[in-house]
């Protein structure tokens, strides 16, 4: 069990690209951290990085304390779980978890002790003899798992492990690592594209952009509030929906109609001058179909008609998708983080808006609908450098 | 059966037949009895061990085979050795020259042997090389290690990379990972290049008779051409054709053995799919 401390890691190739800028970070004992980001933010670099599979161009690391930059892969204990898994394939699950204890020199005894236990722990007992070949995704993952904590390393280091399988085992891997990572209490570091899981397993979340670290905190925090236009457009399942706007004496201007601005947030805005030109940023679960609400709860916010295009009904939730007017000036920053997070889930872009209604709404396809939005929720950028305002 | 089955099963049997042909030629040939050669007849009339008798009595044949068995072991096992190793280097590391030297390698494979074997002949004299062992297998080494290199090259580029990297954290050194991981995935490919070497080294033959004078180290394709016939006014049709059997021998046993594991994908199952 260890503390990991990162201090202005960098790596740069030799042609000049920087993979990773600077990186400060601090992981306490047994915590759960979680690096997210697209694919090019560095977050695989990172990891190998800490495992030692690559140099540090500059900056240092250190675990407990202890400069580790020069350390090979073997003499910092770690142990890493690969998006691929990398099994041993002329070997059988059992002596694929006993590699590492093997070539650490290990009583034979002490070895096959640990290989049933963690065996046992990940239920894999009865696959032991058998290669990778004829074991399914779901089980080559937890061999892979296994061979990881045999080891009792003072840190696990995991790549995108749930990412080659399918959904609905993606969840039930999900939930066994979190309970895992609770009973052994060992320091992990997780490698993901994936918000749901990122929100789920970290106790904390790391967003990267472009090598460059974007913000760090618990998963509830970067959902509320948001550093920039970027985390908050990567972080939530469906995405925040974004527009331009302006502010002008207390009042939001955008083609929702104009949107008198709660005192609380004004007072913060004028505090950091907020521009006249931003980003506004609301949540798919900040609308709510008006009719449903109460009377005093929809005084706190604001009522606007949509005409919802398409309504997709999960059951607990509808979603509802309505266009947007879209506006001649379009934003730079705002276009870049759409296209940059564009591969996760629904549009947040500015043509199209996605609001979460409760099921008992009674919305239809091309119909008018009374829309109340939370004014209290709306989330201001700056739209020149996308930092949040008002926080 | 369809007509379009018909065709190709006719076309297979042509192939077949064409390919059988000579070979059964050569094995009934070398079965025939010395005087009953000529009698036009692809069939032996009497079945006859004499050539083979003939071709192992005295030392015109073994002492070439041996050195054949000794050349041909050796310049394989040299080979295979410095290509593995050339090999993974290639495969899996970046450095300067790189590609000059894949290129380099594969220019020495295309050279028409020919073109050597004046100036070979002349460095050989020179050295005090010339019909000694070392004398042949420096050239075949020469021969055959950019074909051995470019092979092996292609079954390293198979083995997933991150199985190197999560033996490095695992723990394992540079020699662990290419002994416990690295190479008993090659194996395939290995043996692959280890016959195809062997077969080169053991069929080679303009080397083999310029290089070569005594059989103290002429090759067996070497000695065939200098059969006589069991008196001087005889051909040495028979005896040429049971040495040929002998020596294909060699190879048939090889390939059967190793073409399961030359088919087999090892790989399977390391990493998802």
């Amino acid at each position: 069990m260890a503390m990991i401390t990162l201090d202005k890691v960098t790596k740069r190739y030799p042609d000049g690209t920087e993979a990773v800028h600077a990186v400060d970070l601090e992981i306490s004992d047994g915590e759960f951290i979680v690096f997210i980001g697209p694919s090019g933010s560095g977050k695989s670099t990172l990891l190998n990085m800490i495992a030692g599979l690559e140099d540090i161009s500059r900056g240092e690391l250190r675990i407990d304390g202890k400069v580790v930059n020069q350390l090979s892969p073997k003499d910092r204990d770690i142990a890493m779980v690969f998006q691929s898994y990398a099994l041993y394939p002329h070997m059988t699950v059992r002596r694929n978890m006993a590699f590492p204890l093997k070539i650490a020199h290990m009583p034979p005894d002490e070895i096959d002790r640990r290989v049933t236990e963690a065996a046992d722990l990940l239920e894999i007992t009865e696959q032991l003899d058998r290669k990778p070949a004829n074991l399914s995704g779901g089980q080559r993952q937890r061999v892979a798992m296994g061979r990881a904590i045999v080891r009792h390393p003072q840190a696990f280091l995991l790549d995108e492990p749930l990412s080659n399988l399918d959904a609905k085992l993606r969840v039930q891997m999900r939930t066994m690592i979190s309970r895992l990572q609770q009973r052994l209490k060992v320091t992990t570091l997780y490698v993901t594209h994936d918000q749901t899981e990122a929100m789920t397993l970290g106790d904390r979340i790391m967003v990267l952009r472009h090598g460059m670290m974007q913000q760090v905190g618990p998963p509830q925090e970067l959902y509320d509030y948001p550093v920039n236009l970027f985390v908050a457009g990567f972080i939530g399942s469906p995405a925040m929906n974004f527009m331009p706007g302006q502010l002008a004496d207390g009042t939001l201007k955008w083609p929702l109609g104009d949107v008198p601005l709660p005192a609380e947030t004004m007072r913060r805005l004028e505090e950091e001058k907020a521009p006249y030109d931003v980003i506004v940023g609301i949540r798919p679960e900040d609308f709510e179909d008006a009719t449903l609400m109460e009377d005093a709860k929809r005084e706190q916010g604001r009522t606007i008609i949509v005409r919802p295009d398409v309504l997709e009904s999960l059951g607990s939730d509808v979603f509802a998708y309505f266009p947007v007017p879209k506006r001649q000036a379009q934003n730079g920053e705002l276009q870049r983080v759409a296209t940059e997070v564009g591969s996760s889930d629904a549009p947040g872009s500015e043509s199209t808006f996605v609001a979460r209604l409760s099921p008992a709404t009674r919305a239809r396809k091309g119909t008018a609908l009374k829309l109340w939005l939370d004014t209290r929720k709306l989330r201001m950028f700056d739209a020149r450098t996308g930092q949040a305002l008002g926080r | 059966m369809t007509w379009r089955q018909a065709r190709w099963g006719a076309a297979n049997l042509i192939t077949v037949a064409w390919t059988l042909f000579p070979i059964w030629w050569l094995v009934a040939l070398a079965f025939k009895d010395p005087t009953t050669l000529s009698d036009g007849s692809f069939w032996p009339r009497t079945w006859s061990w004499a050539n083979f008798s003939g071709i192992f009595h005295g030392s015109a044949f073994v002492r070439p085979l041996i050195n054949s068995i000794g050349i041909g072991l050796i310049s394989t096992v040299i080979s295979v050795v410095l290509a593995t190793m050339a090999a993974y280097a290639i495969a899996r590391l970046n450095f300067p020259g790189k590609r000059v030297l894949i290129g380099v390698s594969l220019l020495v494979a295309m050279f028409p042997l020919i073109s050597l074997v004046n100036p070979l002949f002349n460095i050989e004299r020179a050295l005090g090389l010339f019909n000694t062992w070392p004398g042949l297998i420096i050239p075949y080494l020469a021969f055959s290690l950019p074909l051995a290199i470019y092979t092996l090259s292609a079954f390293f580029r198979e083995v997933p990379w991150d199985l190197e990297k999560a033996a490095k954290v695992d723990g394992a050194s540079q020699r662990q990972i290419f002994a416990d991981v690295i190479a008993p995935l090659a194996l395939p490919g290995i043996a692959t290049t280890a016959i195809l070497v062997f077969m080169f080294c053991w069929n080679e033959f303009l080397l083999a008779i310029s290089l070569t004078s005594t059989d103290a180290a002429q090759t067996a394709p070497a000695a065939m051409g200098f059969f006589t016939g069991v008196s001087q006014f005889t051909f040495p049709i028979g005896s040429i054709a049971a040495a040929a059997v002998i020596i294909t021998i060699p190879i048939v046993i090889l390939v059967t053995i190793f073409q399961r594991r030359i088919v087999a994908g090892l790989t399977s199952g390391a990493v998802k799919g």
